[in-house]
């Protein structure tokens, strides 16, 4: 055959070659599947290392099962397994996601049941968190941190006011600190206006067992006057100059922490492991841990703020191996006491609490024994309907009113019948 | 085109007769037809597979609900009746026409006085002037424009901020109020397309004969009569070319207001491709977000249609040449 004849032949059949072309490329997308027992887990810093601090013993226990950890930020991991929900694969075998937005993965129908599995552990871990794991009756996800809230503060900078930590009893206590604060131009705590990410206002609404919905689901942000009385206090606490307005983990929020330009984090404990690690780990020992104020004398003390667990991918080949996985990392004690010890990240396993180390002191909070203060707020974080399967576009409704709010352009009661009308007429619900 | 096919049955009647006849010469017809629709085949099943598909898909989908996992349920119009009470839909729909009016008029003017400044014979290194104008426009789809300007704007440790300071003026909120952070994102984007837009002008200008600033000079007009009255009119089927592009780019800007405000604050940078992409991949609202598509894209083709309408008048000078 001369070239001449076979280009002719060719161009006679273009059509043949372009369908050939396309099923190659359509060829290319259909997923690769798994060849030997390696599972791939997706989780984020300070996850990853708290997972791979407890590999060692998880190795030599299960020799035939390699770990591929890809480090990917949560948004990221969101952004994938959902295109991944899309595509029908491209997913890892385990990912680490935040209960803020596990209810929207399981409605997806991506997640493994473990149901099964996972019956045994259920008397073991924080009842709160089964809740977020399960649909109908089902589980889809292993517990894992819990967010105990608490307040941290920094002890040189409330001696320089002359307060005392244990006066802080209620938010009005701290309206009143923050007043001392001002004179010093130290903020008491930090909340941008034009930014704002309505985090630390879901965290006051969960203290009092509030969230943007009720039980059923139907949305209570404008019909409840506890909510309207939160808002207002956030309102009362920017009119009188005591919030900095900074965004939260940014350069300048870091710079903030960093410099004492900031007395208080009201935040969760997995906080520690950022303050230790990267964040401010200069400003070792001038730190402390009070509980969270309360909203009356002997309200809650303390709320939640995200947490995460494991969960397995339905499309996993690695089934068995990955449950092996979840199972060593989460569900024994001294797994969980280590990884805490080395990460912060606070165990939902209530075993895990019994192990010598929670009555250590620790010398970042200057030889506090903190941990013993969080099981005690643990154990008390109060039912509450923040996160659901449409969390991330209730957030996102919600700051954009709060802000609103925080600018002065609309009033309190204004924010949220207008962030609840829109969550209604968006997500469906009553 | 299927005429050209030998291996296709699927010719119309019209066409048929070619098959009878001689093998030879329709061979060869083959061959002088068959490679053109060779080499042009890439640019068609490219533009079947990621734009005529998904285009055809994504109408589909706008009348049903779908959350990207599992069936997608009819729902007639009801994303289209939706789309009407939302306001966020309406309000990032605002905010293109705010700024468009930010920072279009004064892009489009700037653009027009460089070029012509460049294209005169007073200035030097026009090699260099054009390159140095242009050259944000390769850099500005990158995300590290978008950073720069954030870190340069931000309120309290930005450059911007800094040198006003120095000069007494008091810090600006550019990213932390509604109208400051329009002017923001419109700062970065009238400093990306400013080198493209002038381009555009430069090659409208050059396509303008000398002869006809010469003869007005002759009688007696100054430079700014000149670009006016001769150089403006001329050049206004450029304008209006280059204004529409600016309408169809301030309205699907994505990457600047995503990376600068994320959409904020209170959603005053809001754009309509922000919000569909926000629907599909964070909201999982698919069905939602093609509707949103189709009715942004019928916003866009009225306005750069009215715009031509009401900008573009015959031109009377070349008119009278043809």
């Amino acid at each position: 055959m001369d070239g001449r004849h076979m280009l002719r032949r060719f161009g006679g059949r273009s059509a043949a070659a372009v369908a050939f072309v396309v099923a190659l490329v359509v060829a290319t997308g259909a997923g690769a599947a798994h060849r030997s027992t390696t599972l791939t887990i997706w989780c984020w810093t300070p996850t990853d290392d708290a997972l791979k601090s407890a590999d060692a013993g998880f190795t030599k226990a299960h020799p035939d099962i390699s770990l591929n950890y890809v480090q990917i930020k949560p948004a990221d991991v969101y952004q994938k397994l959902q295109l991944g929900a899309a595509a029908g694969s491209g997913f890892p075998d385990v990912s680490c996601l935040e209960d803020s937005h596990l209810a929207q993965f399981t409605k997806l129908g991506i997640l493994a049941d473990i149901t099964k599995q996972a019956a045994p552990y259920k008397k073991q871990i924080q009842a709160y968190k089964w809740t977020q794991e399960t649909v109908n009756g089902h589980i889809y996800a292993f517990p894992w941190d819990a967010g105990p809230m608490a307040l941290f503060y920094r002890r040189s900078v409330f001696k320089q006011a002359h307060i005392q930590p244990t006066s802080i009893h209620t938010w009005n206590d701290f309206y009143k600190a923050g007043l001392k604060l001002k004179k010093l131009g130290i903020p008491i705590w930090l909340q941008s206006k034009a930014q704002n990410d309505a985090r630390f206002f879901e965290d006051l609404l969960w203290q009092q067992g509030l969230g943007y919905v009720n039980a059923k689901g139907d949305v209570v942000l404008d019909k409840s006057p506890k909510i309207l009385s939160t808002l207002e206090f956030m309102g009362k606490m920017w009119n009188a100059g005591l919030f900095g307005d900074l965004a939260e983990w940014t350069d300048p929020w870091y710079k903030a922490i960093n410099d004492g330009k900031v007395a208080t984090l009201p935040m969760a404990a997995w906080m520690g492991t950022f303050l230790k690690s990267w964040l401010a780990p200069k400003t070792s020992g001038d730190w402390g841990v009070v509980p969270l104020p309360s909203w009356t004398p002997h309200g809650a003390q303390t709320a939640n703020d995200g947490g995460s667990s494991l969960a397995i991918m339905k499309s996993s080949s690695n089934a068995a191996a990955a449950w092996q996985y979840v199972q060593w990392h989460l569900g024994r004690a001294d797994v969980q006491a280590h990884t805490y010890q080395q990460t912060d990240l606070f165990p939902s396993l209530e075993s895990a609490w019994r192990s010598p180390y929670m009555r250590q002191p620790d010398p970042y909070y200057g030889g506090q024994k903190d941990r013993l203060l969080f099981e005690q707020l643990a154990r008390k974080i109060p039912v509450a309907h923040v996160y659901s399967s449409d969390y991330e576009q209730m957030d996102s409704l919600m700051s954009a009113e709060l802000q609103k709010y925080a600018l002065g352009k609309e009033t309190a009661q204004q924010a949220l019948k207008n962030a609840a009308n829109a969550i209604r007429s968006r997500t469906g619900r009553s | 085109m299927a005429v050209l096919d030998q291996s296709s049955d699927s010719m119309s009647p019209a066409v048929r007769p070619t098959r009878t006849a001689g093998r030879l010469s329709l061979r060869r017809r083959a061959t002088r037809a068959g490679w053109p629709l060779l080499f042009v085949a890439p640019f068609f099943v490219l533009f079947a597979l990621f734009s005529l598909y998904p285009l055809g898909f994504s109408l589909w989908l706008s009348f049903r609900d779908w959350s990207l996992n599992g069936p997608a349920r009819w729902i007639g119009l009801a994303n289209y009746r939706a789309l009407f009470h939302d306001s966020l839909f309406w309000q990032s729909m605002l905010n293109c026409a705010l700024l468009f009016l930010v920072y279009v008029p004064l892009m489009t003017l700037l653009a027009l006085v460089l070029a012509v400044l460049l294209n005169s014979r007073y200035v030097r290194l026009q090699g260099l002037w054009r390159t140095l104008l242009f050259l944000p426009y390769i850099m500005s789809g990158t995300v590290a424009a978008a950073f720069t300007f954030q870190l340069m704007l931000d309120r309290n440790a930005g450059y911007a901020n800094k040198f006003l300071g120095f000069l007494g003026v008091s810090p600006v909120p550019w990213l932390d109020s509604t109208w400051w952070a329009r002017i923001s994102l419109g700062l970065l984007v009238m400093w990306a397309w400013l080198g493209y837009n002038m381009l555009i002008m430069l090659a409208g200008l050059q396509a303008i004969p000398p002869e006809l600033a010469e003869a007005a000079r002759v009688d007696g007009a100054g430079p700014i009569r000149i670009f006016a009255r001769v150089t403006v009119p001329l050049l206004r089927p450029v304008i209006v070319f280059s204004v529409t592009l600016s309408i169809i780019g301030t309205f699907s800007l994505f990457t600047e207001p995503l990376l600068l405000t994320n959409g904020g604050p209170a959603n005053a940078t809001t754009t309509p491709v922000l919000q569909i992409w926000q629907n599909t991949f964070s909201f999982l609202r698919v069905g939602y977000s093609a509707a949103m598509s189709w009715i942004y894209f019928a916003v866009i083709v009225v306005l750069a249609l009215t715009q031509y309408v009401l900008v573009s008048r015959r031109d009377r000078y070349l008119e009278a040449r043809r």
